[in-house]
C-alpha cells in the first residue's frame, strides 16, 4: 500500500477522533474536549487527510476512500466508548 | 403566523403507497426521458445508462416522501401533476 | 416538522424495517463475506496440477493456437489468466453455458481449462471449480434465496425498495434529536435507550453507504425492466438495436487466430495507454469472427473500477489497436466514470485491500443495524413487571408477537450465520467424499438455517440465541481448525494453502469465532441475570 494512503488515513482518523472527542456524547474521556478548538482541529486534520489521499488517488477514488473511512471510524468510536464504559463502571 | 389548528393528516396507507409506487415510477421514467432529451450530445450507450440510474432515486424518493401528503387524494393529485408536467415537457422538447 | 409526520414515518419505518430487516441481515452478512470472494475461492480450491501457477507469457501463443485448433467452441470467449492463484488455471479457461440458462445464473455452466504439458502439447480437461464463494455471493444477491433468477431478483428488488423507504423514514424520525444525540451510545439500565442509540449511530453515520446500497440494489434487481421500458418510451427502440449482437456480416470467412498479436504485445499496448493499470487476465472474444476483441482486465490502484473483478481495455488482437476504454479505470469519460462509480460504490472496488476491509466492517455493521432494529421492536413491546412488585409475583407473560419476532430474528439471522460457516467448512471435509459438492453446500446451508429457525421457535428466543451463538462459534472456529488439521494430518486428504489470502480467511474466521464466543457469553449473562420480564430471560422464578 502506498505510504501516502496510510498517512492520509491516519490524518483522517486523528481528525475523526478529534471531532468525536468534541461531542458532548463522547465516552472516551470523563469530559469532552473543548468543543470549538477540537472541532476546528478535527476539520483541519480531516482536510489534510483528504488532500494527502488525493495526491495518490484520483478525485473520485480518493474521496470515496475518505468518506468510507470516516463512516467506519465514526460508527466504531461510539462503540469503543460504550465498551470502555461497560468495562469500567456500570457493567 | 398561523394560529389555526392544523388539520389532521389522513393516514391513507394504501392510497398513498400506491400513488408513490405507481406515479413515482412513471415520474422516474419521465425524468429519465428528460435527462435523455437534455443530454442529447452524449453517446447513446452511456446516456441510456445514466438515464436508467436516475430512475431508482426518483422512484424511491417519491415513494419515501409520499407520506408527507395530507391525504391520499392529494398524493395522487400532486404526483399526477408532476407526471403531467414532466411528460408535457418531454413532449414539448420532442416536438420543438 | 409536525410531530404527526414523525409518528407517521415511525410507522413507515417500523413496518418496512420489520418486513425487510431479516432478509437484509442475510444480504449484508453474506455480502460482507463476498468482499473476500476471491480469497474464499482460493481457500476452498484443492491443490491441482493444472491450477496455481501462471503460464509463461511466451508460451501462451502456442497454447492458444493448439486449443483453438482442437476446441473451436472456445473461440467465442476464453480467458488467459496472468496471475498465479490456487483457483486460477495455469493457462486458458472457458465455460460452456447451458442453453436457456439465466445469464446471471452460472450454476449450470461446464468449465474447461487448457494447459501446456512439459512437451509443449496443450491438454484440455473439464474443471470443477468450487462454487462455495459463488453460493455465498448468491445468498447476498438474492437475500438468502438459493438461485439468482428473475423472480428471486424481483423479490430482492422489493426488499431493496423497502430498505430505501426505511432509510428515509428512519432519518425523518431521527431528525428532531439528530444533533443532540449524535455519537451517543448510552449503555445502562434503560435497554430501549441503549438499543435505540446502538441502532441510530450505525444508521446515521453510515447513511451514505446504505443509501448507495439500497439504490444500487434496486437497479441491480430491475435494470432489465428499466431498460426495456426506457427503450420503448424514450429511445424509440434504438437501445435494443444498438446493443443486439445481430447484424454482423453473415458470411465473413473465419479468421486465423494464429495471426493474432501475442499476449505480451497486447499487454504492452494496454500498459502504454495507461501506465498505472495492472492487468490480471486477458479475455478473448469471438477471435475467429469479424469483431474479434481482447479485453485486458485488471485494476488501477489509483482509480475506481466499474466491475467487481476490475475493469478492462478492449484491444483488437489482430492489429493491437485500442478499441474501447469505456470500462478502463481512470481513463473513462466523465459520464462513464459516473456510471462506474455506482458499481464501484456498491462493490468497494477502489482503494484496494484497505477499502475491502472497510466495506467488510461496514457490511457487518449494516447487518447489526437490521438485527438491532428488530431488538428494538421487541424491546418496545416488552410488558414490564408492575413497579410495586415486592417480589411475590411471577414475571408477566410477554406478548406473543414479541416472542415470535424475537424467535424469528434469532433463528433467521443466526441460522444464516451458522449455515454459512458450516458450508465453508464443508468445502474441505466433503471434497472428494461426495459426488456433487456444490449441491452439498446448498443442502448444508439450508439444513442449518431451517434447523436454527425451528429450534428458535421450539425453545424460545432466549435459549436459542445462546445455543445458536455457541454453534456459530463452533462452526466458525472449525474453519481455521480444519486448515490446521489438514496441515498436521495430510492423510485426511485435505489441504492448507500457504498464501496470505487463504491464511487470511482462517485468521478472519478465528476472529469471528472469538466474536461469537463473546456474544454468546454476553447473551448468557442477559438470560441469567437480566430482568425476568423480558423475552430474553430464561429465569422464570419470582422476580
Amino acid at each position: 500500500m502506498d505510504r501516502n494512503v496510510i498517512l492520509g488515513l491516519l490524518l483522517a482518523a486523528a481528525g475523526c477522533a478529534s471531532v468525536y472527542l468534541a461531542s458532548p456524547n463522547q465516552r472516551w474521556r470523563v469530559a469532552p474536549w473543548p468543543a470549538w478548538p477540537a472541532r476546528a482541529a478535527g476539520a483541519l486534520l480531516l482536510a489534510a487527510g483528504l488532500i494527502v489521499l488525493l495526491q495518490v488517488l484520483r478525485p473520485a477514488a480518493g474521496s470515496f476512500v475518505f468518506v468510507h473511512w470516516l463512516m467506519l471510524l465514526l460508527v466504531l468510536f461510539p462503540y469503543l466508548g460504550a465498551l470502555r464504559g461497560a468495562r469500567q463502571g456500570t457493567g | 403566523m398561523n394560529t389555526a389548528k392544523p388539520k389532521a393528516i389522513a393516514h391513507d396507507w394504501f392510497s398513498k403507497t400506491l400513488a408513490g409506487t405507481l406515479l413515482g415510477f412513471t415520474l422516474s421514467i419521465g425524468c429519465a426521458g428528460l435527462f435523455n432529451a437534455l443530454a442529447g450530445d452524449m453517446p447513446l450507450g452511456v446516456r441510456g445508462q445514466l438515464a436508467m440510474w436516475l430512475t431508482a432515486p426518483v422512484w424511491k424518493g417519491a415513494l419515501s416522501g409520499v407520506y408527507f401528503f395530507r391525504d391520499g387524494k392529494r398524493a395522487w393529485a400532486w404526483l399526477g401533476g408532476a407526471n403531467l408536467l414532466v411528460f408535457g415537457l418531454l413532449a414539448a422538447l420532442r416536438l420543438g | 416538522m409536525r410531530s404527526e409526520f414523525i409518528r407517521i414515518y415511525k410507522s413507515v419505518h417500523t413496518w418496512t424495517g420489520i418486513v425487510a430487516g431479516m432478509a437484509l441481515f442475510i444480504a449484508f452478512y453474506a455480502g460482507a463475506i463476498t468482499l473476500f470472494k476471491e480469497p474464499l475461492a482460493r481457500w476452498a480450491t484443492p491443490p491441482s496440477a493444472t491450477h496455481g501457477t501462471a503460464v509463461p507469457l511466451d508460451q501462451a501463443p502456442n497454447l492458444i493456437a493448439q486449443t483453438l485448433r482442437d476446441h473451436p467452441a472456445a473461440a467465442k470467449d476464453f480467458r488467459l489468466h496472468l496471475k498465479a492463484a490456487e483457483h486460477l488455471p495455469s493457462g486458458l479457461a472457458w465455460q460452456v453455458l447451458e442453453a436457456g440458462a439465466d445469464d446471471h445464473d452460472h450454476s449450470s455452466a461446464r468449465h474447461f481449462v487448457a494447459t501446456l504439458d512439459t512437451g509443449g502439447v496443450a491438454r484440455v480437461e473439464a474443471a470443477h471449480p468450487s462454487r462455495l464463494a459463488e453460493f455465498i455471493d448468491t445468498l447476498h444477491r438474492v437475500v438468502g434465496l438459493p438461485v439468482d433468477t428473475d423472480p428471486n431478483r424481483w423479490i430482492m428488488g422489493i426488499i431493496a425498495a423497502l430498505y430505501a423507504v426505511a432509510l428515509v423514514s428512519g432519518v425523518i424520525v431521527l431528525l428532531p434529536s439528530l444533533v443532540k444525540d449524535l455519537f451517543a451510545l448510552r449503555v445502562g439500565r434503560n435497554l430501549k435507550r441503549m438499543w435505540l442509540d446502538a441502532h441510530n449511530v450505525v444508521g446515521i453515520v453510515s447513511l451514505p453507504f446504505h443509501v448507495v446500497m439500497a439504490l444500487t440494489a434496486v437497479v441491480f434487481a430491475y435494470h432489465d425492466g428499466f431498460y426495456f421500458i426506457q427503450d420503448k418510451l424514450i429511445h424509440d427502440g434504438k437501445w435494443a438495436t444498438a446493443f443486439s449482437s445481430g447484424g454482423a456480416p453473415a458470411k465473413a470467412p473465419p479468421r486465423d487466430p494464429a495471426a493474432m498479436r501475442p499476449p505480451a504485445e497486447l499487454l504492452a499496448s494496454a500498459q502504454d495507454f495507461s501506465p498505472s493499470f495492472q492487468a490480471t487476465s486477458l479475455q478473448y472474444l469471438n477471435v475467429t469472427g469479424p469483431r474479434a476483441a481482447v479485453r485486458v482486465w485488471g485494476h488501477d490502484p489509483t482509480a475506481h473500477s466499474p466491475r467487481f473483478v476490475g475493469g478492462f481495455v478492449a484491444i483488437d488482437p489482430y492489429s493491437g489497436k485500442i478499441m474501447n476504454v469505456d470500462f478502463l479505470p481512470g481513463r473513462q469519460s466523465l459520464p462513464n466514470a459516473i456510471v462506474s462509480s455506482f458499481f464501484a460504490l456498491h462493490f468497494g472496488t477502489f482503494g484496494g485491500t484497505p477499502v475491502q476491509w472497510m466495506y467488510f466492517l461496514l457490511g457487518l455493521a449494516g447487518a447489526w443495524l437490521f438485527y438491532s432494529g428488530n431488538l428494538l421492536w421487541v424491546e418496545t413491546r416488552r410488558i414490564k413487571a408492575a413497579r410495586d412488585d415486592d417480589g411475590s409475583h411471577y414475571p408477566p407473560a410477554q406478548r406473543r408477537d414479541a416472542r415470535w419476532m424475537a424467535a424469528a430474528t434469532v433463528g433467521i439471522c443466526l441460522g444464516a450465520v451458522c449455515g454459512i460457516s458450516l458450508t465453508i467448512v464443508a468445502a474441505k471435509w466433503l471434497h472428494g467424499r461426495v459426488d456433487d459438492l456444490n449441491a452439498w453446500h446448498q443442502v448444508l446451508y439450508y439444513a442449518v438455517f431451517f434447523g436454527a429457525l425451528a429450534w428458535a421457535f421450539g425453545i424460545g428466543a432466549a435459549r436459542a440465541a445462546i445455543h445458536l451463538l455457541r454453534l456459530a462459534a463452533v462452526f466458525t472456529f472449525a474453519i481455521p481448525l480444519t486448515s490446521l488439521l489438514a496441515w498436521l494430518l495430510p492423510s485426511l486428504g485435505m489441504w492448507t494453502h500457504g498464501s496470505a489470502a487463504t491464511l487470511g480467511v482462517d485468521a478472519t474466521a478465528l476472529a469471528g469465532g472469538l466474536g461469537f464466543v463473546w456474544l454468546a457469553r454476553a447473551t448468557t449473562r442477559r438470560a441469567m441475570q437480566g430482568s425476568t420480564d423480558s423475552v430474553w430471560s430464561i429465569r422464570r422464578e419470582k422476580s
